[in-house]
This record gives C-alpha cells, structure tokens and sequence, in this order.
C-alpha cells in the first residue's frame, strides 16, 4: 500500500476528480448489474425445469386455448407424448387459520403431477403422489412459513375458501416445494392443489365437463422424446381437434402452434383469454435493456478514460522522475492499471451497494423480480471479478500509456511538456454526445408516443369511476348501492358484468345465412342502465323496448356486420335462437388501444338493476376531494360487503394499468437517458478539464497579446461545437434503430419525427456548452502570467 | 513612456510572504533600450510583467505615456496592451497547432485588422524577420533561432511602441542568439522601445542602459555609451 502513497495522495488532493470519477462510474454499475441481473433472468427463465427442451404448450397461434380433458385425447392419439401435464388458474383462495384468522392464499389449481412433470425443486414430500387426492395441498416454502410459521407442515390442515362460490374445504399439506421463481408461471404461488378443485372456484372450469364448453380453462404441457419435433405434427392435431373440440369444429379457430416452453416466455402467442395468465417477456425489451446496459458500459469506461487522462498532465512528472530514478516504462504500465483497478473495485462495491438500495423500484418499473447480491454465484462473481480486471485494464490503458511515455530525459533537462495528443478523446467525446443524443431523442420520441397513446380516443368517457369487485352477496351489493346512492356526491352507481377495459364475456356464435353458418365471436355485456350513463356511451338508436332483457344493444360496428348476413335488423338471429336488437351504441375500445381486439362484436344486454349480479359495481363520483370520497364508500363496503382484503380501484388507474408496461418502459429509458447524460456530462466536463489544462498556455499566449476573456471562452466553446456536430454522424443510426424498436413497442399513432433528433441535439449542445462555458471561464479569466509561467 | 513611483509587489502564501519588488522607481523614455539584469529571483521578470500590464504591482504607480496604468482593472489592461506592447518570451511561446503565419497574424485578429490588411503585415513581418520561406511550418519544425524570430515578429507585428524581452536568448546558441539581439537592436533604431531581462553581460550590452536590481531593488542604473 505504501507504493501507492502517491496515488492516495493524488487522489485526496484532487476531490472533485475523484468524486466524479468513482460516481460515474459507480452509477453506470449500478444499471449495469441491475441490467445483467434482469437480462441473465429474463434469459433463463424455467432454466431449472427438468426436460424443459422437450416441453412443448398447445397453443392457437393467436393465444393460449385449451381445456384438461384434450390432454388425454392428445396421448391417446399421439402415443409418443410421454407425459402430459394442465395448469389452470392461480387464485386468491381465503385460508383460515387456527387462530380464526383470514389471510389470503396465491392457490395454483394443477394436474396431480406436475412436480413430477417440471422437476421443481421439493424440499419434503414425493412429487408423483403429493397432489394425488383431492383434498391435497402442496405448500411453497413462503407459503408454508406464511401460513403456519415454519416449513415443518407435512400433514397439516389448512381451510380455504373459494370467494366466487362460497364454498370451502379443508385440505392436507403433503408436500413443500422451493418457491418458484423465475418460470412463466406467475410470482407468488403459495399453495398448489388439484385441477379437479377448480369447478369449486369457477364452476366453468369443471375438468369433468365433457363437451368442453369452457374451452380456455387449462393450458396444457406435453412433454415429448428427445429430438422429437411436435410442430411436424400439427397438420394432425389440427385434424383431432376438428373432431374433438367445438371452437374447431365451428371454425372460431383453425389452427395449432406447438411452443416449446422456453420458447413461449418471449413468443407473441399472449394468453389473454386462457384461464390464466402466464408470464411473458418482450425479447425486444430485453434487447434493448441489454443495448442501454451496454452504451452505459461503454460511456462510463470513455469517462473514466476521459477523466484519468484529463489528469495525466498532474501525474506526469511523478512518473517520469520515477522513470529517471531507475523505474521501467513496463512498471509505470502496470502501477497505473493497477491504480485503474482499485479504483473500478470501489467504484463496484458502491454500484453494488445502489443498486441493491434501488432494486424494489427497478422490480417495479422492470416488471420483473430481480436479487442482485442473491442472484451471484461462484460462476458469477468470478465473471464479475474478470469483466471489473478487463474493464480496469481497458480503462486504464489510455493513460498508463500516456504516462509511461513520459521521457525521464525531459525532466533533466527541464524541458519537461505536458501536452498530449487530444485525438483519441475528441473520438471519445464524440461518440459520447452521439450516445446521449440518440438516447435523447428516443427517449422523447417514447414519451410523446406513449402520450398519443394514452390520450386516445376510446368511445368512452370516463371520470371518476371507482371500481368494486364482487365481494359478496345479492343482497349485500344491493344494500350497498341504495346505501352509496344517498352520497351527494355520487353521480351514477352501475352493476355490471363487463367493462371496457375487461371486455364482456367471450361467446362464439353461429350466424345461419342463407349461404352458409357462420362462427363470429362476440363480447358480451350485462349491464344497468346506468352502465351507459357511468361511460357516456350513446345510444345511437334505441327500439324503446319493453323486455330489455330478451335483447341486445349492438355497436354500430358489429351492427354493420350483421346487417352483411342480411337477416334483417330487428333481431339478432343466431344457430338455435334470436332476441331483439333494442338498438345502437357508438363503438368502443376494447381494453387499450395497444390491444388487437379479437373480439370486436360488443353486444350490450340491458337488466333490470334488481335483477343483475354484477362481477363488478362501478360508482360514478363527482369531481371534489376524491380521496374522501373514495375512503367514505369503501368504507360503506366494508361495512355492508364484509370481504376480505378487498380494494377499490379507480378506473382510471386500471386504465393507466393497461399500459403498465409502456409507462414503466418509459420510466427506464428516462432514467437510462438522465443516466446518460450524467456520465456523458462528466465525461464531457473530463474532456475540457484535459483540454483546458492542455491549453493553459496557448490561452495564456493569445491573452498576452489581446485576446480577451471572452474571445477564448467563445473559441473554446467552438470548439466544442465541433465535436458535437461530428456527433450526429454516430447518433443519427442509432436513433433509427431505436425508433424502430419503440415502433414495434408501440405501433399505434404515426407522429412526424424529424424534430426529436433536432431538440435532443439542441440539449446536448447546451449542456456541452454550458459546461465549457463554466469550466472554461476559470482557465480564460486566470492571469496568463501564471500559465506561461508554469510551462 | 514608462515611469514607475515606489512599486512594490509581494507574494502572499497562507505561510509565506515573499517581496518580490521592494520600493521600485524607474523611468525609461521613449526609443530607449532598457536591460534589467540580476541574479534569479531578484524581481527582473515581476516588473517587466508589471510593465507589460499583465499583472498588477501591490501598492505604487506605474505610468505609461503619462497615464496611470498600474491598477487596471483585467479587462482594461488587455485594452491597453493590446497592439501598444510586444512581449518575446525565453521559451518563445508559440502556438503549437498554429503555423508561422498564423501566429505572428494572432495580435492583428484581436485588432480586428481586416483579413487583407492582416496578410499583408504578416507577409512584410516575416520578410523583414527573414522567415517568410517557412510560413507555413509549424513551431516544432523549425530551430530555435527561427522559432524566437517568430516570435520576434509576433510581438513587432502590431507595430507596438514597447515590447517586452524576457531572456529572448536563454534558449538559443550564440550564433541564433547573436542573430536575435541584432534583431531587436535593429527594432530600436527603428523607434521601438525595448526593456529586456537578460542574465547575459553580452546581451545587456546592446542596450542604452542596464538596470541592476538585487532582492527587488534597483542597485544601479548604468547608461551604456
């Protein structure tokens, strides 16, 4: 250490070259192991999954469609399958406990085998017979410790509750497993039971239902031999399923993709209408995450390069006298990479420590789990300990080769000369602001994009609609609604079973034409009358019907396609029955604009409010102190309703929660980009410190003879200038392909472009300049004799 | 031209004090050829920075053509110094990214002489310095010698009233340092006033008068004959 004196030394005189330089680099750590963490995640989810290369999903093509009983017909017709396993929800289950307590349960309803099936992890139990009767339960390790305080819980009772039937049973923990993690299965699993328990939660869900009616209650897994390629047998499948499953034989599908399950967590078959959502990635995203990490990377090496060099004129003397004193150009070399080590390790060790302080908030933005320090490994960190040795000799390069140059002979004779070539960080410099302008403008041309995209028109208004899900009985909600009513801030109170966001209820329906039947799939609401008025949908055309009941309002787009079928437009005629059309509503979104509506057909049943069981109760509130308001109503829920952890949400958040991804998108990019501009700020700010102590003299010489303060500044500034506009030679391909990335992000709206790389570059040149300016006035102001002096 | 009352200047650390120029009074006249010498550390390139205007002296007055100067403000200084006064430095101080021609043209830009103008002294300068063959080289592809006479006309080249020597021949041999001297001997006949450190008995010699100082104080003052 004490070899090292002059470099500690060094770097406590010089704070403020020290500071920025451990913080820059420290910062661009902390994205880079927040980004390699979430990248190696996202890269290999369900890695631990035994035979996961021969696990293929059945799936539409368009989604993920399927039901238990297809399982075995698959292996009765195709007996290479070797096993096959179903996953059909994930749940909120009310669990009680012994001590009369109600907590809620993440309860997986799946086929008997399917630790067997995936070879997770089991920490006690056999996984062929752990789910083998009904009343089996299997406990993840957070459930088990969640529920009963420890992992010892083999052959323990636990009641659940399914909330939506009100039915109960008790069950007997057999097993308990590692949590999963990281798996397209959901986050969070607590409890896994049978699939034949699902009918108790979703009574359309019913594993014994022979005909298949609900045709997206389970998604199915078939593992095949090794080498086995399932997609060559798809014509066939194609042909079973036509036998076999309605949607097939209707023609509502006709087709069958076979995915593999590493494959499908980054496919572009979604599972929005399956019975349960799985976890998928936009392979785009990790891309682009892993380019961001990566010019991160890039940017805080050239400022560290910047910055070290910028000091090699303060160090230069040190080594060269230590060269005339015997040392070799070999030694100086190396005790500078060294120093660069030391300082990359500090710098990491501090990243380390950021980046774990920020990782709930990049879990939350990522949408993705993330365990920095958890996630490291032996692997790991011999891998980080490589990348830090190459990054610090790479870093370190620039200036170990500056100063080991130094020639002992010019401190003899004191001709001693600080100047280096400025080449190499002019090259830095402008692939730096070439960086930060493409980041610049993508990021703005996100911003603006997701803005269109959130301020579009969707047929509908809404205000402040609060939003409460059934919790409870008829009478119960029905209490509720006269009790809300009476608020005088309570505009409309709607029950409801559908709503713009969620969609109605998926139905296909035949359509007899005088030609042929054909299959069209419509969205079903049932609604009050008050459903209209909470959205401000209009009616466009309205029959004034007595029975509203028997009969459907249409949109006008699902109007103009019925009236194709030429089956008149008094009733909605279709295979095995007909109602009234009571008229026309304007047409609406569907979920967000981002969406690509499978069912567009939106048919409205209009009930009596009596009469209707809502799956959600929608209260239209007036404009005021909002939060009281919503505080006052669920209380009033509370009371009546009695549920369980229930919540209200406004509308407009489930709104804002449909571009979740987007939004939080947004929000990276936008840190990513301020990230960029930081480091390339302090890259920049190396830069001119370098140029300016390079240029002390040639300052001082041209003030000796009349240029003033401001000449120089105006000079340096040009300078500078030069730099950025060459910039743009890198900065503008690298916006277009960013621009391409966030179009196929977001597809929807087409806004001009031309002006983004023009502001973006506007902003780097007024940082750039404002830091020259700042940096630079002390260097033209400072009296000349000095500098001339110095040399 | 130039008279000085009572000039001092110190040196403040936070832990030494250091009197560079101790009660200095000096007047030198217009077309004179001043050499200050004295051993080092004596204050010889303090006042000739005093008298250039590029640095401030801490109490006294200093007078050029019968103006008090000695406490300008940095912006005045530069005004005043700008086109009146030529400095030639020891180590010559010459622009390295730019040519002979581009640095002697350097006191003309911040003139604002118009582009034309500005060739044509620049072209006349060199020619009269002898270098007009090498305009277009840079600073490091020429030998010392040719290196201070473009430093020569960079200071001559706004036709200044003084210029300001500091050691010009301390880089040279005596065959370029000789060739020099000549130089600003010859600017002298011409009507430039000359003040030049020099630590050189032989260089002293071309001027009218030799200024001694010891420990910032003016011990003698000999007119040469």
């Amino acid at each position: 250490m004490k070899d090292f004196k002059t470099y500690f030394t060094f770097l406590s005189r010089n704070k403020m070259f020290t500071t920025i330089n451990v913080a820059g680099l420290a910062v661009s750590f902390m994205f880079i192991l927040l980004i390699a963490d979430m990248v190696t995640r996202q890269l290999t989810v369900d890695r631990d999954v035994r035979d996961a290369d021969r696990i293929y999903m059945y799936t539409t093509g368009k989604d993920v469609f399927g039901h238990y009983n297809l399982g075995q017909r698959f292996q009765d017709r195709f007996p290479e399958i070797e096993d096959w396993c179903a996953f059909a929800k994930c749940a909120e289950l009310e669990c009680n406990l012994e001590d009369m307590q109600t907590i809620v349960a993440h309860t997986a309803f799946v086929k008997d085998n399917f630790f067997d099936f995936f070879g997770y992890k089991i920490i006690e139990g056999d996984a062929k017979t752990m789910l083998s009767a009904d009343n089996n339960i299997v406990l993840t390790r957070s459930g088990a410790i969640k529920f009963f305080g420890t992992e010892k819980v083999v052959g323990k009772m636990l009641n659940l509750q399914f909330p939506t039937t009100h039915k109960s049973g008790t069950f007997t923990v057999t097993s308990v497993v590692e949590d999963i993690d990281n798996s397209i299965f959901p986050d969070g699993i607590e409890a896994f039971v049978p699939i034949e328990q699902v009918v108790n939660y979703d009574s359309s869900m019913d594993v014994r239902d022979a005909i298949m009616e609900n045709a997206a209650s389970a998604i199915l897994f078939f593992k095949f031999p090794k080498d086995y390629d399932p997609t060559t047998k798809q014509d066939e499948i194609l042909e079973l399923l036509k036998e076999c499953f309605w949607p097939y034989i209707y023609g509502v599908v006709d087709s069958v993709q076979m995915i593999n399950m590493h494959d499908f967590y980054y496919s572009s078959v979604p599972t929005i209408y399956a019975s349960e959502h799985l976890k998928q990635y936009d392979f785009v995203k990790v891309l682009a995450f892993l380019a961001a990490g990566i010019i991160i990377l890039l940017m805080s090496v050239f400022n560290y390069i910047s910055m070290s060099a910028a000091q090699t004129s303060y160090r230069a003397k040190e080594m060269a006298t230590r060269r005339l004193l015997g040392s070799y150009r070999g030694d100086v070399f190396w005790r500078m990479i060294l120093e660069a080590l030391f300082l990359t390790i500090i710098a990491f060790l501090i990243g380390l420590l950021l980046a774990k302080v920020t990782e709930p908030y990049a879990m939350d933005v990522l949408g993705v789990k993330l365990n920095v320090i958890g996630d490291f490994t032996w692997l790991t960190s011999i891998c980080w300990l490589v990348f830090l040795i190459l990054l610090s000799f790479f870093a370190g390069l620039v200036p170990a080769s500056i100063l080991s140059n130094y020639n002992p002979l010019d401190v003899v004779k004191g001709t001693f000369r600080r100047k280096t070539k400025m080449v190499y960080l002019r090259v830095l410099n402008v692939v730096q602001s070439g960086l930060t302008i493409a980041l610049i403008s993508c990021s703005i041309y996100f911003g603006v994009k997701l803005n269109v995209v959130l301020n579009a028109p969707l047929g509908y208004e809404y205000g402040n609609v609060l939003c409460y899900k059934n919790n409870g009985t008829l009478e119960q909600l029905q209490t509720f609604r006269s009790e809300v009513e009476k608020l005088p801030y309570v505009k409309n109170v709607s029950f409801t079973s559908g709503t713009p966001i969620y969609g109605g209820e998926g139905s296909a329906m035949a359509i007899a034409t005088s030609d042929t039947t054909v299959m069209e799939m419509y969205r079903i609401f049932e609604v009050d009358s008050a459903f209209f008025k909470v959205f401000n949908i209009k009616i466009l055309e309205d029959c004034r019907l007595a029975n509203l009941a028997n009969s459907y309002y249409m949109s006008e787009s699902t109007m103009e396609r019925y009236k194709r079928f030429n089956l008149g437009i008094d009733r909605f005629r279709y295979a095995g029955g007909s109602v009234d059309i009571a008229g026309v509503f304007n047409d609406f979104q569907l979920e967000s604009v981002l969406m690509d509506n499978m069912f567009a057909n939106i048919l409205i049943r209009v009930k009596d409010k009596d009469k209707i069981v809502p799956h959600m109760i929608l209260v239209d509130i007036e404009p005021g102190d909002l939060v009281n308001y919503k505080q006052k109503i669920d209380k009033l829920y509370e009371d009546i309703v009695k549920p369980i952890g229930f919540e209200s949400i406004w509308y407009s958040d489930m709104m804002l929660d449909q571009y979740k991804g987007v939004i939080d998108f947004n929000k990276i990019l936008v840190a990513f980009t301020i990230a960029a501009l930081i480091i390339s700020l302090l890259g920049l700010i190396a830069m001119n410190i370098y140029m300016i102590s390079q240029r002390k003299r040639d300052i001082a010489v041209r003030r000796v003879f009349g240029a003033t303060a401001k000449n120089e500044q105006i000079r340096l500034m040009r300078f500078s200038m030069q730099s950025i506009a060459f910039s743009l030679v890198v900065a503008l391909p690298l916006l277009w392909i960013g621009f391409k990335m966030i179009n196929d992000l977001i597809s929807y709206g087409d806004i001009p472009t031309w002006w983004i790389p023009i502001v973006a570059f506007a902003i780097v040149v007024v940082v750039s300049l404002l830091s020259v300016y700042l940096i630079g006035r002390k260097a033209a102001n400072e009296n000349p004799i000095e500098n001339i002096k110095t040399e | 031209m130039i008279k000085i009352e009572n000039l001092s200047k110190v040196f403040r650390t936070t832990e030494v004090e250091t009197i560079a120029l101790n009660d200095v009074s000096l007047e030198i006249k217009d077309k004179e050829f001043v050499s200050i010498m004295g051993p080092s550390g004596c204050g010889k390139s303090t006042l000739l920075n005093i008298l250039g205007l590029l640095d401030n002296p801490t109490s006294g007055y200093y007078y050029l053509n019968g103006k008090e100067v000695g406490n300008l403000k940095e912006k005045d200084r530069t005004n005043v110094r700008k086109g009146n006064i030529g400095f030639v430095f020891q180590s010559f101080n010459l622009i390295d990214e730019l040519n002979v021609s581009e640095n002697v043209e350097l006191p003309l830009t911040y003139l604002h002489i118009p582009a034309k103008e500005r060739k044509e002294r620049v072209s006349e300068i060199l020619a009269r310095m002898n270098i007009s063959h090498r305009a277009k080289h840079y600073p490091q592809q020429l030998s010392g010698g040719q290196q201070q006479r473009v430093a020569i006309a960079r200071a001559v080249v706004s036709n200044p009233e003084l210029i300001l020597a500091d050691e010009p021949t301390g880089n040279l041999d005596s065959k370029n340092g000789k060739e020099v001297m000549q130089l600003l001997s010859d600017l002298n006949r011409d009507g430039t006033t000359i003040v030049m450190v020099t630590h050189s008995q032989h260089d002293a010699g071309y001027a009218n008068r030799i200024i001694n100082l010891f420990d910032g104080q003016i011990v003698s003052s000999i007119a040469e004959m």
